[in-house]
């Protein structure tokens, strides 16, 4: 036997002979609330992606070990690169001794803190070395030569410069170097890197050679960068080392991150707060203005309905289907154009100081909103839906 | 088959109170087709209304095929009107977006029957009210007369006890009238089809097997025609 679904059947068969304009626009609005929705959020994920990778690629790679709070540097560095490269799940590892400086140039004076690295391992952590834009990168053996990043070395003209700089220094040109022991070195600028992140290409290195040639021999490092193999996530292989028998303050790049751009990430986040009950207040006041025009509009077919002995709560289904129908259809837009865009922007992407940056087709984001928006056009179609079946047969049949 | 006791139904507006019925008790049986008329303002519809289970009554009983309405729930008298009523209203009352033949379905969807079996007997009935080659056409292509007709094939969908209906000619023209009349009394006269009418046109009375008159919110004459 088959039955019919009495709501359905109204439904669809209103959904099929109603007005399609208004049926179409309400879809169109459905669709553009849920773009407005996801797109901050989106575009938050997209650049909090590319702010990690660049951080990831540039600056910390994928785990940073730093001093506990007791101790101001890590001791025994060479054994402890060791350590974590036999470490399952680790690919390599790079220390990086921060020593105090002061650079001058033919035109300006800097203090800058320049790390001090052995090449042929930071090469195998991080990407730097394949964003040198004029010169050579370091070489293990290098001493009285500089690596400078290219905010750091600075343009000629001074306006074009994103922080103070050293005046416009290109590779080639020479640069007194302080060292905070009061020795004083000529070293040449071996090359100039740009990675696109303003706080890497602020970063000046030299070879660990020439460290200890300054200051002595001394096995102690700021932090080790550390690149996993990608056998298992971050948070598996900080533990893992943890479980290795290194005690020091290990954080992934995502947590070194959070405490550099959380504040932006909060920001971001009462931002898309705002969107997001902007959005759904939209869609839900309109789809209970289309259903509450239809439900006034049909309040005799109402009325004609519960004389016949149809049971209010399908009819007030009636309503809610082509509501779930509109949503869905709304739904299904919001997609295709949120993707559309999306596509749009990896294309042609939004320029930030943490690089290009686009909306990130991400489910955790997309799916809540798709639920959330859901539910509230429901709760919108079923108050008009409700507050007309209640009314009496003869109110409604009368009007 | 209809029983009212007592029946008072008061309206209040205000601060006047307005008795539409001033105590109606009398009994309709089943298969009589049975006109319910009076002026403007005599409460015959809201007679109508109250022994159709559409309105509730201020004190008093209706008893339909001895159960007592008025102590039936919100969906129990749904479920009644479904399974025991059939309604043709004044302006027809019919669905916008369903065609002729799916309008006369309606009923027997809500009563849970078989797809085919519906479908099969609304094909009918609109064979039976001469609207076959309109099945599915929508209301708006319909005259008032053919409209009507669906009304009416509607309310037998779900074969009721009773059929009421409020005033089906009063938007007709007098062939048009003459022929919903004449379909209701074919529906009686071969299917035993209990029918209650409300009308106001005295040319109506002869296809009556009885009249009550109402006045005042009173049953004043309750006579059966003599029909020549």
């Amino acid at each position: 036997m088959k039955t019919v679904n009495i709501p359905v059947y109204l439904a669809v068969r209103a959904i099929q002979r109603g007005n399609k304009g208004t049926f179409l626009l309400t879809i169109m609005i459905v669709a553009l609330s849920f773009v407005l929705m996801v797109f901050m959020p989106s575009l938050t994920a997209g650049l909090t992606g590319a702010y990690n990778q660049q951080v990831s690629d540039y600056q910390y790679a994928d785990l940073i070990i730093e001093p506990d709070d007791d101790n101001q540097v890590l001791s025994d560095t060479h054994m402890l690169v060791r350590t974590i490269e036999r470490t399952p799940g680790i690919a390599a590892a790079s220390s990086h001794m921060i020593v105090s400086t002061s650079l001058e140039s033919d035109k300006k004076i800097l203090s800058r803190g320049v790390v001090a690295i052995i090449p042929s391992d930071e090469e195998r952590v991080t990407k730097t070395f394949g964003k040198i834009t004029e010169g050579r990168y370091l070489s293990d053996g290098d001493t009285d030569v500089i690596l400078l990043g290219s905010v750091l070395a600075g343009h000629d003209d001074e306006k074009k410069d994103k922080m103070e700089s050293l005046g416009g220094v290109h590779a080639g040109d020479s640069l007194e170097v302080t060292f905070q022991n009061g020795i004083v070195r000529k070293m040449t600028v071996a090359g100039i890197f740009e990675t696109g992140s303003i706080s890497a290409d602020n970063e000046a290195f030299i070879t660990q050679k020439e460290m200890e040639s300054v200051l002595g021999a001394t096995d102690k490092s700021s932090l080790i960068l550390i690149r996993s193999s990608g056998a298992e996530t971050l948070a598996e292989t900080k533990i893992r080392l943890m479980e290795f028998g290194i005690h020091d303050d290990i954080k992934t790049v995502t947590e070194k991150g959070e405490g550099i751009i959380g504040d932006a990430l909060k920001s971001f986040s009462l931002l898309n707060s705002i969107m997001l009950v902007f959005s759904l207040v939209i869609a839900s006041i309109v789809i209970f203005i289309v259903v509450y025009i239809n439900t006034t509009h049909q309040r005799r077919q109402i009325g004609i309905l519960k004389a016949i002995g149809i049971p209010e709560r399908d009819i007030i289904r009636d309503y809610l289907v082509q509501v779930a129908v509109i949503y869905g259809c709304g739904a299904l837009c919001g997609v295709a154009l949120f993707t559309c865009l999306s596509e749009y922007f990896r294309a042609f992407p939004l320029q930030f100081p943490a690089g290009a940056v686009y909306p990130v087709f991400d489910l955790t984001v997309l799916l809540p909103s798709l639920m959330v928006l859901g539910f509230v056009s429901l709760i919108a179609g079923f108050i008009p839906a409700k507050q007309a079946t209640s009314e009496e047969i003869l109110d409604l049949v009368n009007r | 088959m209809i029983e009212t006791c007592d029946l008072r139904k008061t309206y209040t507006m205000g601060d006047v109170s307005v008795h539409a019925l001033r105590g109606i008790s009398v009994r309709i049986e089943k298969g009589e087709f049975v006109g319910i008329m009076g002026p403007s303002g005599s409460g015959k519809s809201t007679f109508l209304h109250l022994i159709g289970l559409l309105d509730s009554q201020s004190s008093g009983k209706v008893l339909i095929s001895g159960t007592d309405v008025s102590l039936l729930s919100n969906e129990k008298r749904s479920r009644f009107r479904l399974e025991t009523m059939g309604y043709v209203f004044q302006d027809y009352a019919l669905i916008e977006d369903l065609t002729v033949v799916e309008n006369i379905a309606v009923p027997g969807f809500g009563l849970g029957m078989d797809y085919y079996k519906v479908m099969d007997r609304a094909m009918r009935l609109t064979e039976e009210v001469g609207l076959s080659g309109r099945a599915h056409h929508l209301k708006r292509e319909l005259s008032g007369g053919q409209q009507q007709r669906v009304a009416i094939a509607r309310a037998l969908m779900n074969e009721p006890a009773i059929v009421f209906a409020d005033e089906p000619c009063a938007n007709l023209d007098t062939a048009s009238s003459r022929m919903v009349l004449d379909l209701f009394h074919r529906l009686n006269r071969e299917h035993g089809q209990t029918i209650v009418m409300v009308s106001h046109e005295p040319w109506h009375e002869e296809y009556f097997d009885r009249v009550i008159r109402f006045v005042d919110g009173r049953i004043d004459t309750d006579v059966t025609p003599d029909v020549e």
